[in-house]
C-alpha cells in the first residue's frame, strides 16, 4: 500500500461521536474492534480537483454515497486532518508512529498505527482536527 | 486507637498535625480514614485493604441497593428510570444519554450496549458527586466519559461489560516534554481507588472526601 506523506484527509464523524457542542471527540478515531478494523478510513481531499475544501467535501460525500454509504444524519460531519502535522504531533506527544496509506485506490486511505491501545491515539488524533464541517453546511 | 483528622486543612505541616483520639464502642464501625496522615501538604495512603473505603460519598447500603436493582435491568429506558430515582442533580446526564440513544443508528451499528451503560451508571453512582463529563458513544454502542482540563490533562473512560472499563489518562510530566500516558483496563472499583492513589480523584469528583 502506497504511503501518503502530505495533504489533508477527511474522516466521517457520526453525530454521537461529537460532544454536546458539536465538536469531534476521540470517538471519531476509535477502531471498531468488533469488526476487527485495522485502520481508520479517510478520504484524501487533494484527489478532488476543486478550489475549496467545502467543494472537495461535497465530492467526498458523493464518492462515499456511490460506494454504498448512506448519510442519515445532518448532525454528522467531516473532521479534517493535516497528514504531516498529525504524524508529527502524535510522535511528539506519545512516541508512536502513524501512517497514512492508500487503501484499494485513492481517494480512499487508511490511518494505520500499531499502538498497544487505541484510546491514546484516538485522543491525540482528535486533538489534531484542524476543522470540522457539519453535513448541514455541505 | 489513634486517628488523624481528615478534615484538617492541607496547609499544616506534619509537626503541627493535631492528633485526634476517637473512642469507639464495640458496635461502632471504624471510620474509613484509618491510616491516613497529613504530611507536607500531601495526603499519603498507607492501606487500601478496607473495601468500605470505596463508598465514601454514598452509603454502602444505598450503593448496593442501586447496584442490585441495576443488575436486573434489561433495557436503556429501565436503566434510566432507575438511575433517575437514585442520582441527585444529574438530569443533564439522562438527557444526554437519551439524546445519544436517539442519534444512534442500530440498523447500521451494533446495538447500544446495556452492559456498558450499567457499568457507567454504577461508576458514576459510586463517585456520586462528579463533575459533568463529556459523554459520547462509539460505533460498538459503548459509552464513554471524558473529563478534560486541556490536551495533556484528561481522563477518558470506555465502559465495558461486567463493571469494567478501559481508561486513558494524560498528565503533564514534571521531568520531560512528553506527557505521561496511563492506559489500560480494570474493574470500576479498582479504578476509583487507582484515581485516589494517583491523587486524581478530585479531577472527576466534587466529593468531600478523597477516599
Amino acid at each position: 500500500m502506497t504511503e501518503i506523506d502530505h495533504g489533508t484527509v477527511a474522516r466521517y464523524c457520526k453525530p454521537y461521536f461529537l460532544d454536546e457542542n458539536g465538536n469531534p471527540t476521540a470517538r471519531c478515531f476509535e477502531l471498531r474492534k468488533n469488526r476487527n478494523e485495522k485502520y481508520l478510513s479517510v478520504c484524501l481531499l487533494e484527489f478532488f480537483d476543486k478550489p475549496t475544501e467545502k467543494e472537495k467535501l461535497v465530492d467526498v460525500k458523493n464518492f462515499m454515497e456511490k460506494n454504498g454509504f448512506s448519510f442519515k444524519s445532518k448532525a454528522a460531519g467531516f473532521a479534517l486532518l493535516d497528514i504531516e502535522k498529525s504524524k508529527e504531533y502524535i510522535f511528539q506527544k506519545i512516541s508512536e508512529k502513524i501512517s497514512y496509506r492508500e487503501v484499494n485506490s485513492l481517494p480512499h486511505c487508511g490511518i494505520f498505527h500499531e499502538s498497544y491501545g487505541d484510546l491514546p491515539i484516538a485522543e491525540r488524533l482528535a486533538q489534531c482536527v484542524k476543522i470540522f464541517y457539519s453535513m448541514k453546511n455541505l | 486507637m489513634t486517628y488523624y483528622d481528615f478534615n484538617t486543612p492541607f496547609s499544616i505541616t506534619e509537626r503541627e498535625t493535631p492528633e485526634i483520639f476517637l473512642f469507639l464502642s464495640s458496635d461502632q464501625k471504624a471510620p474509613f480514614y484509618t491510616k491516613k496522615i497529613v504530611h507536607n501538604n500531601e495526603l499519603f495512603y498507607f492501606e487500601f485493604s478496607n473495601p468500605s473505603q470505596t463508598y465514601s460519598d454514598i452509603t454502602e447500603s444505598e450503593f448496593n441497593k442501586f447496584r442490585n436493582k441495576l443488575k436486573n435491568v434489561m433495557n436503556l429506558n429501565e436503566a434510566l428510570t432507575l438511575a433517575e430515582s437514585f442520582f441527585s442533580d444529574a438530569q443533564y446526564l439522562f438527557k444526554r444519554i437519551k439524546e445519544l440513544s436517539d442519534m444512534f443508528d442500530e440498523e447500521e451499528d451494533s446495538p447500544i450496549s446495556i452492559d456498558s451503560l450499567k457499568s457507567m451508571l454504577t461508576f458514576l453512582f459510586l463517585i456520586n458527586e462528579f463533575f459533568k463529563p463529556i459523554l459520547t458513544l462509539n460505533e460498538s454502542g459503548m459509552f464513554h466519559t471524558s473529563w478534560k482540563k486541556d490536551n495533556n490533562n484528561l481522563i477518558t473512560l470506555r465502559f465495558k461489560e461486567e463493571e469494567s472499563l478501559d481508561y486513558v489518562i494524560f498528565r503533564d510530566s514534571r521531568h520531560g516534554k512528553k506527557p505521561i500516558i496511563l492506559n489500560g483496563n480494570m474493574n470500576i472499583f479498582d479504578f476509583k481507588e487507582y484515581l485516589v492513589k494517583l491523587y486524581l480523584y478530585f479531577e472527576i469528583s466534587k466529593g468531600k472526601n478523597n477516599d
